[in-house]
């Protein structure tokens, strides 16, 4: 390719000398459109498929919410037929049902808090549905409280208070992860989520039934700790609440064995 | 994240996206072009040709560019070496003069030596007293192959335009050792690469310090280096740009450059280079989006106005999914004394694909596979051999290397904003 151009030729002649030293200036138009529209189809595709997976996102959520909806049905008549028939109900399916409708509550929040986060969510409709989920944790919370009374059940409930702009709820809330690990079926954990009190009266209630003016807080059959509590004070806690865990023999060993040393 | 934030991400990945696409089209459209390019090393004239090395401090390698530039193959009466002492304080003086002396070049080698002027000043000092029609710069710490200069002249020779005014060669890190070095060598692969698909669109942006070849009047027509910038080598070219010159790279004229083995020193250079790039843009700023400047005005500039922006989100994206995540994890770690053998005993993680963030995803392979495809093409277009650990390097490459270079840029505009002066 030469670039060498007669000179004297064209209408350009009387311009600035540069228009013809300008020739190698070309505007590979053609290119930026393919290549505008082949970007534009990957952002497309990436948006549409997003947007997909949002309903799906969604539908699911719904389909779990019917499903709990139904499981405290179930609970709640397991409930009745038990204090109907005091000497021939079982406590042991109630408290089966109990622990399985929890664990799958604390799994699907989990999610949800997690969809939450993603920045293409739609925020209205899961925020409709993370307050769903804190309604069905405090009626499991009371359902749980009399199911234990009636049943004389070894397990703990705790009550979790936490925000969202909270710097060490996080730690809080592994220190209850580890715990619900570490005891399984024997610890209840039932976190409520305080940015909710506007929306939902029945946070404000709970707060004002413990007096909860800091975060976090958690409630352990009844008494109240605000601000982290500690792996170790925690594990006494919950330990004292419970007539017998292997993991508490272990704990309550090692923690004395801490304050001997 | 907040809206504005969100929005400008999606803009950049978009525009990142773009570029990278049209580069890609570019290749494919002139692709037995870019198969195979001419290369000659048969001239039919010898025109003089000055090669002026600048030194400062130097002292390590200053004798390796000499004996690289002593082996040129070009008729010895036709070269015209200026070398240059920019007021070093060690032994570089020394070094050449005994060089010239002992090496037999006394014939064509001359030694310019003066108090520490700055490196464009000295250029513009040799520049007036060059006799070459042609000048090659060629920086202390780059080595020249013995060819080089023969294929560069070829190709003036065979574009014949005098608006042709800079040739620049393809720069190679030379013997790199550590991985800081081999990841530079990788990005010099790239940009070899995508060097040649730049100047293919006449786009080139900066004539590189080892061994551009200018054409010495155009030159001196446009004034010289200029003296205040940073960065002397994009300036110009920036300059040349301005004044409708055209800039080509040669795609295998090899010259190897020294590469910072070490963080510091990498990061000096490196923010030398992006304040440099920076404040050439802003002062070339009626070039962007300059239709009169053709794919230069329309692309480039463009793409190197984004590209600081690309930086800056890689390094917002590394912080927001790696470093918060990862400082978040310690924190929970800390707050259960790290005992997570309760952890392990019902391990039931189950992949969800309801999790997962779709359209970043699918931006993110897309960008990540041209990307990889400049990777491959680049040690095809550097005849460098590739088996299946020539991939892995890729891997590193774009995640530490965009992070890296994101930082340094954050760095380096936070102490320019406290006003501190930075030398080359």
């Amino acid at each position: 390719m030469t670039n060498k151009s007669n000179k004297k030729v064209g209408p350009d002649k009387n311009k600035d000398s540069n228009v013809q030293s300008r020739k190698f200036r070309i505007i590979s138009k053609e290119k930026y459109i393919i290549s505008g529209v082949i970007a534009f189809l990957i952002f497309a595709l990436g948006l549409t498929l997003g947007l997909i997976v949002e309903d799906q996102r969604y539908e699911w959520a719904q389909q779990i919410a019917q499903e709990q909806e139904l499981s405290y049905l179930s609970l709640q008549l397991q409930y009745l037929f038990l204090n109907t028939f005091e000497d021939k109900g079982d406590c042991a399916v109630l408290f089966k049902t109990l622990q399985d409708t929890i664990d799958d509550l604390s799994g699907s929040l989990s999610k949800v808090i997690d969809y939450e986060k993603e920045e293409s969510i739609d925020k209205e409709e899961f925020q409709f549905i993370a307050r769903r989920y804190t309604l069905d944790n405090l009626r499991y919370w009371l359902l749980a409280n009399k199911a234990k009374e009636r049943c004389d059940l070894d397990i703990v409930t705790t009550v979790y208070f936490y925000s969202d702009d909270c710097d060490s709820c996080p730690s809080q809330g592994m220190i209850l992860t580890y715990f619900k690990k570490l005891f399984g079926d024997q610890l209840l954990v039932f976190p409520i989520n305080i940015d909710q009190r506007e929306k939902e009266p029945m946070v404000d209630l709970m707060m004002s039934l413990y007096d909860i003016n800091k975060y976090p807080s958690i409630i352990v059959e009844g008494e109240k700790f605000e601000g982290v509590v500690k792996k170790n004070l925690l594990q006494d806690i919950i330990c004292e609440n419970l007539d017998y865990n292997e993991d508490c023999g272990d704990g309550l060993m090692s923690n004395s064995n801490e304050t001997t040393v | 994240m907040n809206l504005i934030g969100t929005i400008f991400l999606w803009v950049i990945y978009f525009v990142s996206l773009y570029f990278s696409v049209f580069l890609i089209l570019v290749y494919f459209d002139k692709r037995p072009h870019f198969k195979k390019e001419i290369s000659s090393t048969e001239l039919d004239q010898f025109p003089v040709i000055s090669i002026l090395i600048p030194a400062y401090n130097e002292e390590k390698s200053i004798l390796g560019t000499l004996s690289s530039v002593k082996n040129i193959n070009y008729p010895k009466d036709k070269l015209d070496v200026i070398v240059i002492n920019d007021g070093s304080s060690d032994s570089t003086e020394e070094k050449i003069v005994s060089f010239i002396e002992n090496e037999g070049v006394a014939d064509y080698f001359r030694l310019l030596s003066h108090q520490n002027i700055g490196k464009a000043a000295s250029m513009n000092k040799a520049v007036g007293l060059a006799k070459g029609e042609f000048f090659a710069c060629l920086d202390a710490d780059s080595f020249v192959e013995p060819d080089t200069l023969r294929k560069m002249l070829a190709f003036y020779f065979r574009e014949n335009d005098p608006q042709l005014a800079i040739v620049t060669p393809a720069m190679k890190v030379s013997n790199p050792k550590n991985i800081l070095q081999k990841i530079q060598w990788i990005e010099y692969l790239v940009m070899i690469l995508v060097g040649r698909i730049t100047s293919h669109l006449d786009s080139l942006y900066v004539a590189p310090g080892p061994f551009s070849i200018y054409r010495t009047d155009v030159v001196k027509e446009i004034g010289g280096f200029d003296e205040k910038t940073l960065t002397e080598d994009q300036e110009i070219a920036y300059r040349m740009q301005k004044n409708h010159y055209r800039i080509k790279q040669c795609f295998n004229a090899y010259v190897h450059t020294v590469s910072p083995s070490k963080l510091v020193p990498f990061y000096q250079q490196r923010r030398r280079w992006y304040l440099g790039s920076i404040s050439c843009a802003y002062q070339y700023r009626g070039l962007i989006g300059n239709k009169k400047y053709g794919d230069f005005g329309i692309m480039q500039m463009i793409k190197n106005v984004v590209g600081y922006g690309l930086a800056l989100s890689g390094m917002g994206f590394a912080g927001y999914y790696f470093l918060v995540p990862l400082y978040q994890r310690i924190k929970n770690g800390l707050a259960i004394n790290f005992d997570f053998l309760p952890f392990l005993r019902d391990i039931s993680v189950v992949f969800d694909p309801l999790f997962l963030d779709i359209p970043k995803i699918i931006v993110f392979g897309a960008l990540f596979l041209t990307s990889s495809f400049f990777f491959y093409k680049a040690h095809k277009n550097a005849n460098v051999k590739m088996n299946v650990i020539g991939y892995l390097p890729i891997v590193p490459y774009f995640v530490f290397y965009y992070i890296l270079k994101g930082g340094i840029l954050i760095l380096s505009l936070y102490e320019f904003g406290r006003g501190k002066k930075i030398k080359w």
